[in-house]
């Protein structure tokens, strides 16, 4: 059976903890959250972010070995199905930090390139603490015990068992091709709980996205 | 057609209500995950026909056809489906009055530009294809849904008003803050809906109603025509593995209560609402006395995030983008450079104005082009309303049309020609429109004369249906110098007008035309005006004198709270220091990095301006070049100052002692050192600047490699020609024809858009030009750019402009 609906929220972007080490990756092992200059561009970017999320649960199984099956549909994928191998359950989920985002980039690349680039670089690990909020959300909303995890109507609960994460995962990584984007958007409803529509390519808009899938399982303690 | 029609006559005489939700009841009836509920209008007609007289059985009367994802994008057969999703409404209705069917239509599923790649014609041309199935089926009103997005609802505004004569309804999607996703306020949504003439707007789905009443206020404060208010029946939570909507009925009909006293007007509900729903609605709300919003006065203009309007508090207009008098702005638009036009834009955003007047006129350009082209580019980097100033029409259309929001438009006058062909103009496209007072004789010398044309602009207006609130008088500054009673009786005009209650503008700085000492003058004549009443002013916001006037007056006349925002104005003054060009703020000093002392050291001895630029001071690079100017001959300070700085930091670069955001705002510094010494170079060495296409290839957004590499080939000189992300090869193998440029760049990010790459390279092969190809991005390497016909692969951007530098001698 399908977790039928999608939950989706809102999260106040001043909210957002960005990680110094996820910062000065994308800037290339240097600069800081500190500098003056990046403390400006915060500024400009917690104004320009809508920052929101969505997920829904889904029922896995696996056909065939390099075959997902979600119960609406399936993903053809070794590495994938290498992450999400033995769960019972999948999290599939999205995030956003909106078009303004895309606006501002567009507006510092006409006024400063160096102020672009490194609002480029926070807001990609911005998106990237969107989508560790939410997953801690996910992680807490269903934790072991849990009501909500009964109300997915999922017989998966065994007394004394514990929930076991596997890292998220996005179309586009290693053979999991983008165009299973298709997938994500759909059965998330992006366009309507997030505003995230797909080019011919599959690349999202807003750009500032970010999908994942992440596969739960049970354990005996 | 419309004005008689019975739909419309009826919602004067009653309350109207939406019927509910559609997607969970057809799920109830057997809808599987993923199956698509548009498919049952052929399918299951049977099943939607119940439904549908469920809903008019509970009370309904707009019921909405089974076509929300329907359009030709998506369905090849969708003139069917709408043929038959309107027909199962018409079928339920059963022919009975106060029963009316409403073609459903829903966004499109694609990202309109410049944040998507749907451009606004294709977007209207595929709804109007929807609309045209539509009236062929006999719907009895269309219903624009669920959008969230301002753009792509005046697309389908746009498309409906063009291929039907039927009742339009809009109601968009408001998310947490109130705004819809896009960004855009209920008031910004209600200009620009009223603008175009829609019959009713407001807004549906998202939330519950106890949400939805929260916003109600800004309905009930501007909106005219009738309110929609269709909310979600709470939000979804599981309960036992089924969901269920957290409002039950019971309350939901109380908050619908709540929602028709504040002015909600026509009511429905969306998801997670059924008939059952309704009734007990239609059941409470029918109890309460009708009223259809009352007429109201606000003269307001809009962009795609929010609203200005005109009377609260002075209004400012850039009016910096206009070539009248502005030779460097004149050679923009004849070379087609927008990078200037849009830096024009952002720098009279940041100095405060509130709306950017925008004129592209010039004898040997194709305006109308010109101006789209300067709207769609200025609505992508400012989100202020435009004003949108051009004598031809063809071009003001051109600009309304595509404008994303509700424009001031500049301008009508009084003669009688003018007026018959920019009020059809205005009325279709919905704008507020400056009214010069000129007249058939030109332009009166008194204040009555002038007063007089107003008012005849103002009847003429209201024949076209267009409303008062909507005009906005110029009583035209004349230059002093010439009648030195100009400015008192353009003072008189504005007085008068105001005292009436109707909106005034002026062009401030024409009343010194002529004069030495221009601002003494316009800040004088500025606070005159503003102490007579006018509401808007066309004026220089980079003149400290009327920026100065601007503050002071809001303080003195209790517009701005414990004068914070003049205290801050006083607290930032410009400093008077030396002159330097646009965009030339500071980065303060360059981020964090490796540099030691000894670095430091070495550089002893050097210029300040080499040290400004190295250390990616933008401010500071622009201030010494301008001191240099003076001493040195400009070629000397770019080969002795500027290059050897920029060859310094890119070393380090190369050396993995800088990184890339250091060479940027070293590169960001020396470009603005380098637009201070351009000034002063001989005019032969400015016409001859050696020229680089840059694009980021067909199918791939991704543009800030592109973007690094032409900040680094500009600081060092060049002339980039940028033309963008996801460019098509025709376009770019044009402009190379076009420009004469050989040295094209090409970067891509993805291994899904090389492919077009190698096209575009085939394409400029074909010119018989010798062209040199040079190719960047993630995915690419040696072997590969080889495999594609490219001539060089770039790994950084330093390389390109070797590159450029090697192919050109320097």
């Amino acid at each position: 059976m399908m977790y039928e609906d999608v939950v989706c929220g809102h999260v106040d972007s001043r909210e957002l903890i960005i990680s110094e080490t996820e910062f000065r990756r994308r800037m290339g092992g240097t600069g800081s959250l500190e500098d003056e200059i990046s403390v400006n561009c915060r500024k400009k970017l917690d104004e320009a972010m809508n920052c929101r999320f969505a997920y829904t649960v889904t029922g896995l199984k696996f056909p065939e070995p390099g075959v997902c099956d979600f119960g609406f549909a399936e993903i053809r994928s070794n590495n994938l199905y290498k992450n999400l191998k033995g769960c019972t359950n999948a999290f599939i989920f999205a995030v956003t930090i909106g078009t303004g985002v895309d606006r501002l980039l567009m507006r510092l690349g006409i006024t400063s390139p160096g102020e672009h680039f490194i609002t480029d670089a926070m807001a990609s690990a911005a998106a990237e603490a969107l989508c560790d909020y939410t997953e801690e959300i996910i992680r807490n909303n269903f934790r072991d015990g849990s009501d909500e995890i009964r109300k997915t109507g999922y017989d998966i609960k065994e007394a004394g068992s514990e929930i076991i994460w596997r890292p998220r995962y996005s179309p586009g990584y290693g053979d999991c091709g983008i165009e299973n984007q298709k997938i994500v958007m759909d059965c998330l409803r992006g366009e309507k709980t997030l505003g995230i529509v797909l080019n011919e390519s599959c690349f999202m808009t807003p750009s500032k996205s970010i999908t994942a899938i992440m596969g739960m399982n049970y354990e005996k303690k | 057609m419309k004005k008689n029609n019975r739909l419309l006559e009826t919602i004067k005489q009653k309350r109207l209500y939406f019927d509910g939700g559609l997607g969970s009841l057809l799920q109830g009836m057997g809808l599987q995950p993923g199956e698509r509920p548009e498919l049952w209008s052929i399918t299951k007609p049977e099943k939607l026909e119940a439904v549908h007289r469920a809903y008019y059985e509970a009370g309904c009367n707009l019921v909405v056809s089974n076509t929300f994802g329907v359009n030709r994008e998506k369905y090849e057969n969708y003139e069917e489906l709408i043929e038959a999703g309107i027909n199962c409404v018409k079928a339920a209705a059963g022919g009975k009055p106060d029963r009316f069917a409403g073609f459903d239509m829903g966004p499109l599923g694609k990202m309109l530009e410049p944040i998507g790649s749907c451009s606004f014609e294709e977007a209207v041309s595929i709804f109007a294809d929807n609309v045209k199935a539509a009236v062929k089926s006999g719907a009895d009103f269309i219903i624009i849904e669920t959008m969230n997005d301002a753009y792509e609802t005046k697309a389908a505004v746009v498309a409906a008003k063009e291929n039907s004569d039927l009742p339009i309804f809009v109601s968009n999607a408001y998310d947490e803050r109130g705004r819809l996703m896009t960004g855009a306020t209920p008031g910004a949504m209600i200009a620009m809906l009223e603008g175009l003439g829609v019959d009713a707007l407001g807004m549906n789905c998202s939330f519950g109603p106890d949400k939805l009443l929260e916003i109600m206020g800004e309905f009930e404060k501007y909106a005219s025509v009738p309110v929609i208010v269709m909310p979600n029946a709470g939000l979804p939570e599981m309960v036992n593995g089924k969901m269920t909507y957290n409002i039950d009925a019971e309350r939901f009909s109380e908050y619908m209560v709540e929602i028709a006293q504040k002015g909600g007007t026509l009511l429905g509900g969306c998801c997670g609402t059924t008939p059952e729903y309704m009734r007990k609605m239609i059941e409470k709300v029918e109890k309460l006395p009708y009223r259809i919003p009352e007429k109201k006065n606000y003269t307001m203009v809009s962009s795609y995030s929010h609203e200005v309007v005109m009377g609260e508090s002075p209004v400012l207009i850039g009016e910096r983008i206009n070539p009248t008098g502005k030779p460097k702005l004149k050679e923009a638009l004849k070379t087609n450079n927008m990078e200037y036009i849009l830096t024009e834009g952002i720098r009279q955003d940041e100095a405060g104005v509130h709306i950017l007047d925008v004129n592209v006129g010039l004898p040997e350009i194709d305006e109308p082009k010109m101006m789209k082209d300067a709207v769609r580019a200025l609505q992508s980097v400012s989100d202020l309303p435009l004003q949108i100033d051009t004598s031809d029409p063809e071009a003001m259309e051109a600009g309304m049309r595509i404008y994303n929001g509700k424009p001031l438009v500049n301008s009508v006058n009084g003669k009688s020609e003018v007026m018959d062909s920019i009020f059809p103009i205005v009325k279709k496209y919905g704008g507020t429109v400056i009214a010069l007072t000129i007249g058939e004789d030109g332009i009166p010398d008194t204040a009555e004369g002038r007063f007089n044309i107003a008012m005849d602009i103002i009847k003429r207006a209201s024949e076209y249906g267009i409303d008062s609130k909507d005009i906005i008088v110029d009583p035209l500054a004349m230059t002093i110098s010439s009648n030195q009673k100009g400015a008192r009786v353009a003072l008189e005009v504005v007085k008068k007008l105001s005292e009436m209650g109707i909106k005034t503008s002026m062009g401030v700085s024409n009343i010194s035309f002529g004069l030495p000492e221009r601002d003494m003058i316009n800040s004088v004549f500025f606070a005159n005006a503003l102490e007579r009443g006018m509401n808007c002013a066309i004026m220089n916001p980079f003149s400290e004198a009327m920026m100065d006037v601007y503050y002071a007056f809001r303080a003195l006349n209790c517009m701005d709270e414990n004068c914070l925002e003049y205290i801050g104005y006083a607290e930032r003054k410009p400093e008077k220091s030396v002159k330097i060009p646009s965009g030339a703020a500071d980065n303060s000093e360059a981020v964090s990095n490796n540099r030691t002392a000894e670095d430091d050291a070495a550089n002893c001895g050097k210029s300040a301006l080499f040290d400004s630029i190295l250390k990616g001071m933008k401010k500071k690079s622009a201030e010494e070049a301008a001191k240099l100017v003076n001493e040195e001959e400009p070629l000397n300070i770019i080969n002795n100052h500027i290059v050897p700085s920029l060859n310094e930091i890119g070393k380090a670069f190369e050396e993995g002692k800088a990184y890339l955001p250091q060479l940027l705002l070293s590169a960001e510094a020396a470009s603005g050192a380098f637009e201070v010494v351009r000034e002063k170079l001989p005019k032969k060495e400015n016409d001859t600047l050696q020229s680089v296409i840059l694009a980021t290839v067909k199918g791939d957004i991704h543009d800030i490699g592109k973007n690094i590499v032409k900040v680094l080939l500009q600081s060092y000189g060049f002339n980039v020609i940028d033309l963008g992300k996801d460019v098509s090869p025709e376009t770019i193998r044009d402009k190379a024809v076009e420009t004469g440029c050989c040295v094209v760049g090409l970067s891509a990010l993805m291994t899904t858009t090389v492919p077009a790459m190698k096209d575009t390279i085939s394409l400029l092969r074909k010119t018989g030009k010798d062209i040199r190809v040079i190719v960047g991005g993630a995915v690419l390497n040696e072997d590969y750019s080889k495999l594609i016909g490219a001539d060089k692969y770039s790994p950084d951007a330093m390389d390109t402009v070797r590159f450029a530098r090697e192919y050109y001698g320097n």
